[in-house]
């Protein structure tokens, strides 16, 4: 969405509610000598598409191992400069943008079964997203096999910057549920089986996003550039036009197993929705111990998927210029694929006695995206790095 | 749909697997490390690229908004 260097009112809202979550969760961990986690993570995006984005984010939990009990929030700050061929190609300026994300969440499982809640808001200029959840969980065979269920409904509010939503907006609900299976399957491996559905009902089209039409039989090349889609095109550009509700649904297998010195994780998501859309992503991270204060290894991470069934290439008017009902210009939602390699350090600066009551973490992944079926560009590379700080105090 | 249809004789065959291998809690010192995590350990940044970067979201709770696109 496009956004402004506008901050709306719920924004310092949403961190100063965590902010107070936090400080209240700590006063009561230091009174009840409780074990408590903060983390901060300074996150860069950068890629050839001109976009660039900058995320500080903090997090906090507060637990009580013994009693079962656990509350947490986190609060992020996305800021966005862009100048993507998408924006150039509709004779936009560049635009900058800031979103404001923060959550709280809690759990209680005194013995074997246990209640799980959440709820996050999100808050852009032109774009607002509230969510909350609840899941119940359950311990079985000795904690050997763990079930979720869990359930949660989001409402968005999407308009246009500068336009109050009363005058413009759309709305789109959201419910999700997902069931998550755990085995242990050795003491150094486990096993997860996570299953979502989401269902997603209202208008998601963008209201800055308009799409080239095309006269019968018209030769559009793939990556066609800015200039030869406009020597091409006809002089009118509809907005985009998306189906008004989208059901999802995924499935993903996740192993982590423990060698000695190091620890191998894996993931493999299916994932199919009522757009057609199919997809396989696959992530792989190896962290190995060297010594007692260092963790290092690499990331990688394959992700395929086919277009949705209204995507074409280039878009075609009917007879008396007909539109075509179904219309979008989001190169998400064509076939591509992103290949990324990554590399993390964490190095523990505590004390001798507890060289990991502080650890300071270096994540860099560089992701190489090859968009097969769409204009104005064929692939793209990014990067993203980020620098953590975690204490458990 | 066959690849759901193949994972979920994955589950079949893994269900076994937590009915024959009982481990013991103290056994259990190796699935106590922070990287064994059965969550995703992706930091936010990195969690908030992928929802941008992939059309094929699976579930989370993750809000909304601030893809960098127009």
């Amino acid at each position: 969405m496009r956004l402004q260097l506008a901050a709306s009112g719920l924004g310092p809202a949403i961190g100063v509610l965590v902010l107070a979550t936090t400080l209240a969760a700590v006063r009561v961990a230091h009174a009840q000598s409780l074990n408590e986690h903060l983390a901060t993570e300074y996150g860069q995006y950068a890629d050839t598409d001109h976009v660039f984005v900058e995320t500080p984010s903090i997090a906090g939990t507060v637990s009580n191992p013994t009693a079962g009990w656990s509350v947490g929030g986190h609060y992020l700050v996305d800021v966005v400069s862009a100048a993507s061929v998408d924006i150039v190609s509709t004779a936009s300026r560049a635009w900058h943008e800031v979103r404001q994300e923060g959550s709280v969440e809690a759990s209680y499982e005194p013995k074997t079964f246990g209640v799980q809640a959440h709820a996050t808001v999100s808050d852009e200029p032109d774009y607002l997203s509230l969510s909350a959840g609840a899941a119940v969980t359950q311990d079985l065979l000795d904690k050997n096999l763990t079930w979720l269920l869990g359930y949660s409904y989001g409402h968005d509010v999407a308009g246009r910057t500068g336009t109050p939503f009363s005058v413009f907006s759309h709305v789109i609900d959201r419910h999700a549920m997902s069931g998550v299976l755990t085995l242990v399957m050795s003491p150094t491996t486990v096993g997860s089986l996570i299953g979502d559905a989401i269902f997603e009902d209202g208008d998601q089209s963008k209201p800055y996003r308009y799409i080239p039409l095309f006269a019968p039989g018209s030769s559009v090349p793939r990556g066609a550039s800015i200039d030869l889609v406009n020597s091409l095109r006809a002089s009118a550009r509809p907005l985009e036009q998306l189906p008004l509700s989208r059901q999802r649904y995924g499935l993903t297998t996740r192993l982590a197993h423990r060698f000695p010195h190091a620890t191998l994780r894996l993931d493999e998501r299916l994932y199919v929705d009522s757009w057609t859309m199919m997809a396989t992503t696959t992530d792989a991270r190896y962290l190995a111990d060297l010594g007692p204060r260092v963790e290092t290894g690499p990331h990688a991470r394959l992700h395929a998927q086919t277009a949705v069934d209204f995507w074409q290439l280039a878009y075609t008017a009917g007879p008396g210029f007909a539109v075509p009902a179904l219309r979008t210009g989001d190169r998400e939602l064509g076939p591509l694929v992103n290949l990324t390699g990554g590399w993390t350090l964490r190095v523990g600066i505590g004390s001798d006695a507890s060289p990991n009551s502080w650890v300071l973490g270096f994540d860099l992944n560089v992701t190489s995206t090859q968009y097969l079926d769409d204009l104005y560009a064929t692939e793209r590379t990014s990067a993203l790095g980020g620098v953590t700080l975690e204490t458990d105090l | 749909m066959k690849h759901f249809s193949s994972c979920l004789v994955l589950l079949v065959l893994l269900l076994p697997c937590a009915a024959c291998v009982r481990v013991a809690a103290y056994e259990r010192g190796s699935l106590a490390h922070p990287t064994m995590a059965t969550s995703d350990i992706a930091p936010p940044s990195e969690e908030h690229v992928r929802a941008v970067q992939e059309g094929a979201v699976g579930g989370g709770g993750s809000a909304g908004g601030g893809c960098g696109c127009n």
